[in-house]
């Protein structure tokens, strides 16, 4: 298992290094540098040079990056060039608003596919099946953002259930928070839903066919034994999988979501980077999601272990 | 043995959704091909006394803040999100699958390469790398191709390497270049026709994929010219409008959902007909 | 539906009563057209620790069977089951599914074909024989449960069971899953055991002693065995009576010995004929031609007729009764000519 674990951790490294490549190309790329970001109308060719001589700018870029990395690797990101706040100071404000946002997000999507997905499997063929199915295709065709600009209009202009947008953190006031997080949630979370129900029902239909579940039948097992316990797990596994791939839609999604509902997480920052041309910032945001994400990946491997007990010692 | 039996019933139908899809995403093809000709006004005239109409006999689908006809604007939005589609999914599919094609069959230090280009991209959420990208270059229609071309290439990069892997060692390969047929040639005759059914069914999805991300990104003002009607730029003014004048934020997004619900039947029934394990399991 | 031949009843009165007694079973599968008959006119009576052998080729609907007499087929719109099988003074095709699912693995088990995938392969072994007696309440803890479970791996010959309850399936051999599974059919303490070729998937060895071990627990507990299989060798060792099927019909049915010493159908014959006898230097002799698919078996007369060598015109219309002696009953017209 340790050697699993390790084994996995040495693969990711040859990535996040490509990751920072590519972020710090990406910003490379764009037209005008920070030096003229930060200075604005107060620009002038020496305080240009006098900043640009500060941030190492005027280094050949190969130099650069090598210290851009070097500072990375021991947590130091940068400052951002608009506000001047330290990169990682921003990230840590903003995640907590992401981090909520995308587990209910996920919560929500479990939830509502695990159910239906395996429901559809049962009744393959029969009306259930073809609902969870119509779900799981009219879920990845509805774009996240037009969801939450109706569920808006329905739930907060209309109805007026639910704010419209805002954050209001978790700590000063949890039922304040949960009515701001639900439209959220519900927008981002139907794609990853519909996807986990494609894919529990076509898992479930595999293991529905297993000589072990016709075994545990002839054992007495009900029907709520039988799926419940001796098939869902089985078809978890596939789930799983693919709930760590549908991480990356999360946390792009958000970028979008946030946007839509005014939630302050890392997507706004990202779009406020890009706004202010805060390109230190954006670099920051891009190496942080794409380690997230990596971690996150990482973290459903070990999960996956935990449900299949063949890889756990194998 | 009830099992052999468990899909006797079914009949071996064509997928009638994915007729249906077809049929409805070649209507709305013709419908942005010809969207000159069949608009019933300028998208981009304005007019005074159309201000926020709501849909009408004048205006099926009502006007925006400036008087500008709606359903014209959509029909004129579905060239651009076609355009971009088909560009941006084109420029992937090609570039995609000739780096991965040749990285499964040559193997080596360029499959490392390749292999580890497609990890690093794959690291990066969709949206936040096209945002990265556009935030780069600068909105414009061509850079949006460009982003998410770049954006989609590495799934078909690991289709392809993927098939060529399973396909190099298939012995009908070994048995073509046993008899002397050179590289290009087994590669056009016999690995090409063995990778088609998956790369045309990403194709498929990722159309659906595109018009999504394109839609996205022109929301967030990082896609399009701000002045072009695209979709995701329509319901982003819809947003700011939505309590005077709902229709703006409804039209769009059904045109949307539409479009990428029939690419998604289409891609599904593509899969069910051409993967040749979807279709084993049907048979049994 | 059922059509009961008063000469097939008489004998059986004077015995005790049966354990299990089938009249008339006819097992129907759904296809895209029509109903096709996979088992048809059943009949068979088991005692209190008898060992009777079902034997066929595969495809039979030997396990079909096996599935109807556990409720499996016709709780569905996938199959139909008709004709009666009585278990212990009930009739089962009258109860309802929860009142079947109280007798399937309490009272009638299940050991399955193939021990590799027989197993779920995501629970520990233990826990999951102990789901028997807990799901059907011999136990009051789940510790006592656990307890039992250990008691039946120990039984059946896994070393160190407490140890190795705690292990997933994947960490046995086949022979020892194949205990497992026997073990997990035996928790329920039941009055029969169905095993569905439980030894095709092992090694001639390992397949020995399993059924050594299932003959043994029968000396033990008692229960009745129905004991599916292929293979005429594992009947002539281990069963008491057999009955041979031939394309979802019973053509021939008699003790063991009679069966071996005095084939009568013309299949049972065929069958003994392909298999080689130690000690014995004589060509074997395929049957000519296979079994036919379910979609191919003739809606009338003798299913075996076109392999058959003594064929006649009245094969080709009606199919003959299972008619003999008390101890061997054989359906084929030559028989009946000559009687």
């Amino acid at each position: 298992m340790i050697f699993y674990i390790a084994r996995r951790l040495l693969l990711a490294i040859p990535v996040l290094f490509g990751i920072s490549l590519v972020a710090f190309a990406l910003v490379r790329l764009v037209p005008g540098d920070t030096a003229t970001v930060m200075l604005g109308m107060q620009y002038t060719e020496a305080r240009g040079e006098q900043i640009r001589a500060e941030m190492g700018l005027d280094q050949p870029v190969p130099v650069q990056y090598a210290i851009w990395l070097s500072r990375a690797l021991s947590g130091d990101l940068g400052q951002s060039g608009f506000t001047g706040q330290p990169v990682t100071r921003a990230l840590r404000e903003r995640l907590p608003v992401t981090l909520q946002l995308a587990s209910s997000a996920v919560l929500f999507a479990l939830v509502m596919a695990l159910p239906l997905g395996m429901m559809a499997a049962v009744n393959r063929g029969r009306w259930p099946d073809h609902l969870a199915m119509t779900v799981g295709v009219a879920g990845l065709s509805v774009p996240n953002f037009w969801l939450g600009i109706l569920l808006i209009l329905l739930f907060a202009r209309t109805l007026g259930w639910a704010p419209s947008g805002g954050f209001i953190h978790l700590f000063e006031d949890p039922v304040g928070n949960l009515r701001t997080m639900i439209l959220p949630a519900f927008a981002l979370g139907l794609a990853v839903a519909a996807v986990l129900i494609r894919t529990m029902r076509a898992s479930m239909l595999d293991v529905l066919g297993q000589e072990y579940l016709r075994m545990a039948r002839a054992k007495g097992c009900g029907p709520l034994r039988l799926y419940g316990v001796h098939a869902f797990r089985n078809a978890l596994v596939p789930v799983l999988t693919v709930l760590g791939i549908q991480v990356g839609y999360l946390l792009g999604g958000s970028v979008v979501i946030e946007s839509v509902f005014g939630l302050p997480g890392i997507g706004l920052l990202a779009l406020e980077a890009i706004r202010n041309r805060d390109y230190v910032l954006l670099q920051g945001v891009i190496v942080f999601v794409g380690t997230a994400f990596l971690l996150i990946n990482l973290t459903v491997d070990l999960l996956y272990a935990w449900v299949n007990p063949q890889i756990r010692y194998g | 043995m009830v099992d052999s039996f468990r899909h006797a019933g079914q009949p071996l139908c064509p997928h009638p959704s994915a007729v249906a899809g077809l049929v409805v995403l070649s209507l709305l093809g013709l419908l942005a091909l010809f969207a000159p000709v069949i608009a019933p006004y300028d998208p981009f005239a304005l007019s005074g006394n159309a201000m926020l109409a709501p849909p009408g006999p004048d205006h099926w689908l009502g006007a925006d803040q400036l008087g500008r006809d709606l359903l014209s604007r959509l029909l004129y939005g579905a060239r651009i999100s076609f355009h971009v589609a088909v560009l941006s999914v084109g420029f992937a599919l090609g570039i995609g699958t000739l780096a991965g094609g040749i990285a499964g069959y040559v193997g080596g230090w360029i499959d490392q390469v390749v292999s580890r280009c497609v990890d690093v991209l794959f690291s990066i959420p969709d949206i936040l790398l096209a945002l990265a990208i556009m935030a780069a270059l600068g909105p414009t229609l061509n850079h949006l191709v460009l982003a998410i071309g770049i954006v989609y290439t590495p799934i078909f990069a690991r289709i392809a390497r993927g098939a060529v892997l399973d396909l190099r060692h298939a012995d009908y390969i070994e048995a073509a270049r046993s008899i002397g047929s050179s590289p290009a040639a087994i590669l056009y005759r016999h690995v090409l026709p063995g990778i088609l059914g998956p790369l045309v069914v990403q194709t498929t999805l990722s159309f659906a994929f595109a018009i999504l991300t394109e839609a996205a990104l022109s929301f967030l003002g990082l896609g399009v010219e701000p002045d072009q009607p695209s979709w995701g730029i329509l319901l982003n003014q819809g947003k700011d409008l939505m309590e005077r004048a709902w229709w703006i934020a409804v039209f769009p997004g059904l045109a949307i959902t539409l479009t990428v619900f029939c690419f998604n039947l289409v891609g599904d029934g593509l899969r069910d007909a051409l993967d040749p394990r979807v279709r084993a399991e049907k048979r049994a | 539906m059922t059509r009961r031949s008063p000469r097939e009843f008489e004998p059986e009165k004077s015995r005790p009563p049966a354990l299990l007694s089938v009249d008339g079973l006819r097992v129907s599968l759904r296809s895209r057209t029509r109903m096709l008959p996979a088992v048809q006119e059943v009949s068979f009576s088991m005692q209190r620790g008898e060992i009777l052998a079902l034997v066929g080729e595969s495809g039979c609907g030997k396990s079909l069977t096996a599935q109807a007499l556990l409720g499996l087929v016709g709780k569905n719109s996938l199959g139909q089951v008709e004709g009666s099988i009585r278990f212990k003074d009930r009739e089962l095709t009258d109860l309802s599914e929860r009142e079947m699912r109280a007798i399937r693995g309490r009272e009638i088990a299940w050991v399955s074909q193939d021990p590799m995938t027989s197993l779920n392969p995501v629970y520990p072994v233990g826990a999951q024989i102990a789901e028997v007696p807990w799901l059907h309440q011999l136990c009051r803890t789940r510790n006592q449960a656990r307890g039992v479970a250990e008691r039946w791996m120990d039984r059946v010959g896994i070393p160190d069971p407490a140890l190795r309850a705690r292990d997933y399936p994947f960490a046995f051999s086949g022979g020892m899953r194949q205990r497992l599974v026997i073990s997990m059919g035996l928790s329920g303490e039941p009055d029969l055991i169905i095993a569905d070729e439980p030894t095709t998937a092992l090694d001639v060895t390992i397949q020995a002693q399993i059924l050594d071990l299932l003959h043994d627990l029968r000396a033990q507990t008692g229960c009745a065995i129905l004991l599916i299989t292929h293979d005429l060798g594992v009947v002539a060792q281990w069963c008491d009576a057999a009955m041979v099927m031939y394309a979802g019909r019973i053509v021939e049915k008699a003790p063991v010995g009679e069966l071996l010493a005095n084939p009568t159908h013309p299949y049972t014959q065929n069958l003994l004929a392909s298999v080689p006898t130690p000690g014995h230097r004589r060509p074997l002799q395929p049957i000519p031609g296979q079994a036919p698919a379910l979609e191919d078996i003739p809606s009338r007369g003798c299913p075996f007729r076109e392999r058959c060598a003594l064929a006649r015109a009245a094969c080709e219309v009606h199919m003959p009764d299972l008619v003999g002696s008390a101890v061997h009953r054989v359906a084929c017209w030559d028989r009946e000519v000559k009687a």
